[in-house]
């Protein structure tokens, strides 16, 4: 009777502890599935933020609220992930713009160490020749192509005097999550949620306002 | 008792499955979810692509005013009215017009469809087209007008299936973007 009491606890121990050890091995990889998924929706909000600025500034390349301001081409320099180009910066007095010529600079910075994801970069974007202001956002790749007014691809950077020939601006962006719940231990690891962004086109409606 | 225990065992088993399996149910809807709000993005981004390649510098209103210059409204009503006859009737690419970049004017754009390729997203599916719209009756009308109306349907696959992201409640949807266009002349 004793020698059957211990084989039941046993029995009954073996038992609740294969349960218990299923139930937390499911939570540890339900609790994985809900934070990447969580990475993943902060890595969109992210996206859409920089989308947002980016869009604002590429819509209004080459515009000017005094029409006679804008001269010579409108983009200053183009390369595979940098930009510069002329615009009228909106103020709180000139909502459409002060009548001023202004230039607005993006760029992709080096490799960050702030954060666990070792793929992140700054985005740098600076006006006229003020001082850099970045933002990371987890952005990890940014590319520039050009196409003239025909379509055909300008080769990068663009050379100076291909500059004016720009009509359209084609833009990828790579946003990942810059606290990755598994951190990945190289650069090209892969692991990280990802939001790729791909405008393929912003026609400049401003091409061969200014004169050459 | 032992007969029981054994089954309290079981149900017990029952129970934990049972959960574990509408966990996973709901992970995997959430992961959807996702999929679906991350497609879209890419989606709209690319149907703004047509939308921007619509409205470029490059694109005219219509073959007639690519090469005629029409007073429009109310400096000229007659003008515009008398040269509305002159739009085009078929909406749709002209003769030697066979790829995007030979399209001159906006319903050069009707019917045209392509598909594009987002690294890491998918395959979108994109569906132009193109018709005269009555901005007073707020409707598309196939009476010739100095508005044509652009639309963009954009849907998804993943490459080499027939799985698609953009959907609701299971099925396949699109998304649609417009434009009215209309025809403009800085005297």
């Amino acid at each position: 009777m004793g020698f059957q009491v211990v084989l039941d606890i046993l029995g009954a121990a073996l038992l609740g502890g294969t349960f218990l050890l299923n139930i937390l091995r499911f939570q540890g990889q339900d609790f994985q599935v809900k934070q990447e998924a969580h990475d993943d929706i902060i890595a969109q909000q992210n996206l859409t933020t920089l989308v947002a600025l980016l869009e604002e500034d590429f819509r209004r390349i080459g515009y000017c609220s005094s029409r006679t301001a804008m001269t010579g081409p409108v983009i200053l320099c183009a390369g595979q992930d940098y930009i510069s180009f002329k615009t009228d910066l909106v103020t709180d007095t000139y909502p459409e713009g002060d009548g001023v010529v202004d230039s607005v600079t993006y760029m992709l910075g080096p490799l960050v160490s702030r954060t666990p994801n070792p793929r992140e970069r700054m985005l740098y974007r600076r006006e006229n020749d003020g001082t850099w202001g970045g933002s990371s956002l987890g952005v990890t790749y940014l590319d520039f192509r050009y196409h003239k007014f025909n379509g055909d691809t300008l080769a990068r950077p663009v050379a100076p005097g291909q500059l004016k020939e720009i009509a359209g601006i084609e833009v990828t962006l790579r946003v990942e999550n810059q606290y990755p719940f598994v951190i990945p231990e190289t650069v090209d690891s892969l692991g990280i949620v990802s939001v790729n962004w791909k405008q393929l086109d912003f026609e400049i409606k401003n091409f061969g306002r200014g004169t050459p | 008792m032992v007969r029981f225990e054994m089954m309290f065992l079981i149900f017990a088993g029952v129970l934990l499955s049972i959960l574990i399996l509408t966990e996973n149910t709901g992970n995997i809807s959430s992961d959807e979810t996702i999929l679906t709000s991350k497609t879209g993005l890419n989606a709209i981004s690319v149907a703004n692509s047509y939308i921007e390649k619509v409205t470029s510098n490059s694109i005219y209103f219509d073959e007639f005013t690519r090469t005629h210059s029409v007073q429009p409204r109310p400096a000229s009503p007659s003008d515009s009215a008398a040269l509305l006859a002159s739009l085009s009737s078929t909406l749709g690419p002209d003769y030697g017009e066979t790829s995007i970049n030979t399209f001159d004017d906006v319903d050069d754009f009707n019917n045209y469809n392509d598909t594009v390729s987002v690294a890491g997203v998918g395959l979108f599916h994109v569906i132009c087209t193109v018709q005269y719209y009555d901005p007073s009756a707020d409707t598309t009308t196939s009476s010739k007008t100095w508005y044509k109306l652009f639309t963009v349907a954009v849907t998804d696959t993943v490459p080499g299936s027939d799985i698609h992201y953009l959907q609701v409640q299971g099925r396949q949807v699109a998304i649609h973007r417009s434009v009215v266009l209309s025809y403009y002349n800085f005297l």
